[in-house]
């Protein structure tokens, strides 16, 4: 599959090793060179500097062809609109973005054209049940 | 300095008996006129007109119960109930309309990350306010007269 | 009507003030400290600090009861979220977005976002007072309601200057609610002068969106 992800963050770069080692055609975007330093040098995939939500930005890292667009960066509004634009824009057939704030998440959800991940809600519910098994 | 007109903002605390005492003194003895008011403070979510009857009510109760605390103080009291955004701007707006020479507000002993707290509407006051603006607080919970009074 | 402001920026601060002046109740959601501080301080307090993309902030300022959402902040991103959640969350019918990279323009078409204020690098360097390329602004088209919003500056040698607003023989459609005069918002009456070096805002059908430039460059009158 051919994937790509917005954010070279905490998740964007353990994402893109884990597609990487399962023989996925990644390529990671981030507006910052100094965020690449968190992939392995094993790495295989493409790195592409520039800015999530700009056309010619995700043009340049193959977006056209994608699969699937993961939308990874530290900003919710950033990756909504990345991921919108993946999908409206660009026809990707699968698009998740991820939203920390789960409010929004669930208006995003319901718009039903973008996959959502919260995590703040998985974490919560992941503790909320350590604490009942504890009990 | 005497004073002719004073606006005492009441909160519903116990502490705006202790304005009203203060301010029904000052009135005796300078013949002063004493007006309290409570404003309404009135959500985003709802249009500044609305009519909401639980803080109506409520507010209709501690104005009743200035009109008492000046009572049993000697004195008379004219009372006054708005409706705002934020109580500051309000008593300010109204303050300059009746030409109130004295605003007395009572304030709590209250915390907040540690650090006492005066609260938007009594430093609102302190800043805007054009004319004396005198803060009554309350006594400190672990205050000794406090727990006097309580025995 | 119910107008609420996200971003107290220059674009926010202007529009906040044109809206109150003409009767609206206004409130602008700005997260910067000293930016909101400087809204009441000009404005009055309509303002409400915080993140206008959070949904507590949007509660808190009654979205819900809003008739018209303007994102104007530096972020395209914020400002699509902003009117997408005005839209779909809280039913907010009219939701207007600033877009600061034109490239996006067609992207919030698609998103269901129609009314845009396009301000491009270009646009905003003049808003901020640089000396224009071009005289006249597009501060905003209302593209459903076939109306222009516009702002040009007065040229040292305009035929304009020193005439009162009723002697420009302004038609119906065209108005001119703002003058802004050494940094100072003035709302001019028929009778008020133009000065050289004024910026005056003025709200047009699409029909009369040239005459501001004819009337300050090379009018015939």
């Amino acid at each position: 599959m051919r994937v790509i992800i917005v954010g070279c963050g905490r998740l964007g770069a353990y994402l893109a090793l884990a597609l990487d080692k399962q023989n996925h055609l990644v390529t990671i975007i981030d507006r910052n060179s100094d965020s690449f330093n968190r992939l392995d040098p094993n790495f295989r995939g493409t790195m592409v500097l520039g800015v999530g939500i700009d056309e010619d930005v995700l043009r340049r890292a193959g977006i056209e062809r994608a699969d699937a667009f993961i939308a990874a960066t530290n900003g919710d509004n950033t990756n909504a609109m990345a991921a919108e634009i993946a999908r409206l824009v660009f026809n990707v057939p699968k698009v998740i973005a991820r939203l920390y704030d789960p409010i929004r998440e669930e208006t995003f959800r319901a718009f039903g054209q973008i996959e959502t991940v919260c995590p703040t809600v998985m974490s919560a519910n992941k503790i909320s049940e350590m604490l009942g098994n504890s009990a | 300095m005497k004073y002719s007109n004073i606006l005492i903002a009441v909160s519903g605390l116990d502490v705006d008996d202790e304005a009203i005492l203060i301010a029904s003194d000052l009135a005796k003895r300078d013949r002063a006129k004493l007006l309290a008011v409570y404003v309404i403070e009135v959500e985003r979510a709802m249009p500044l007109d609305a009519e909401q009857s639980v803080p109506i009510q409520r507010a209709e109760q501690i104005l009743a119960r200035a009109q008492n605390s000046a009572k049993r103080a000697g004195t008379t009291i004219e009372t006054d109930l708005l409706q705002s955004r934020a109580a500051g701007p309000a008593l300010v707006d109204e303050a300059r309309e009746r030409g109130v020479d004295l605003i007395i507000v009572g304030v709590p002993f209250r915390k907040r990350l540690e650090n006492f707290y005066v609260g938007a509407t009594a430093s609102y006051l302190l800043k805007n306010a054009a004319c004396r603006v005198w803060l009554c607080r309350q006594a400190a919970p672990d205050d000794k007269n406090v727990r006097a009074d309580k025995k | 009507m119910y107008i609420v402001i996200v971003g107290g920026g220059k674009v926010g601060y202007y529009l906040a003030k044109h809206l109150l002046h003409d009767g609206h109740e206004v409130l602008v959601i700005e997260k910067d400290r000293k930016k909101e501080e400087a809204l009441i301080a000009e404005l009055g307090e309509i303002s409400l600090r915080g993140d206008g993309t959070e949904t507590w902030a949007m509660n808190k300022a009654g979205l819900s009861r809003a008739d018209i959402v303007i994102a104007v902040t530096g972020d395209d991103e914020d400002n699509l979220m902003i009117s997408q959640m005005a839209k779909s969350k809280y039913g907010v019918r009219r939701a207007i977005a600033r877009i600061n990279n034109p490239k996006n323009e067609h992207i919030f078409r698609l998103l269901g976002i129609q009314q845009t204020v396009s301000t491009t690098e270009i646009i905003l360097a003049q808003i901020e007072r640089e000396i224009p390329a071009h005289s006249l602004v597009h501060l905003m088209t209302l593209r459903e309601a076939g109306a222009a919003i516009l702002e040009a500056r007065v040229p040292e040698d305009s035929p304009a200057a020193g005439k009162m607003l009723k002697e420009l023989n302004l038609p119906d459609d065209f108005v001119m609610p703002l003058i802004i005069r050494e940094g100072k918002g003035i709302v001019p009456q028929s009778s008020t002068l133009l000065n050289a070096g004024d910026e005056v805002v003025a709200v047009t059908t699409l029909q009369h969106e040239k005459l501001l430039e004819e009337i300050l460059n090379n009018s015939k009158k």
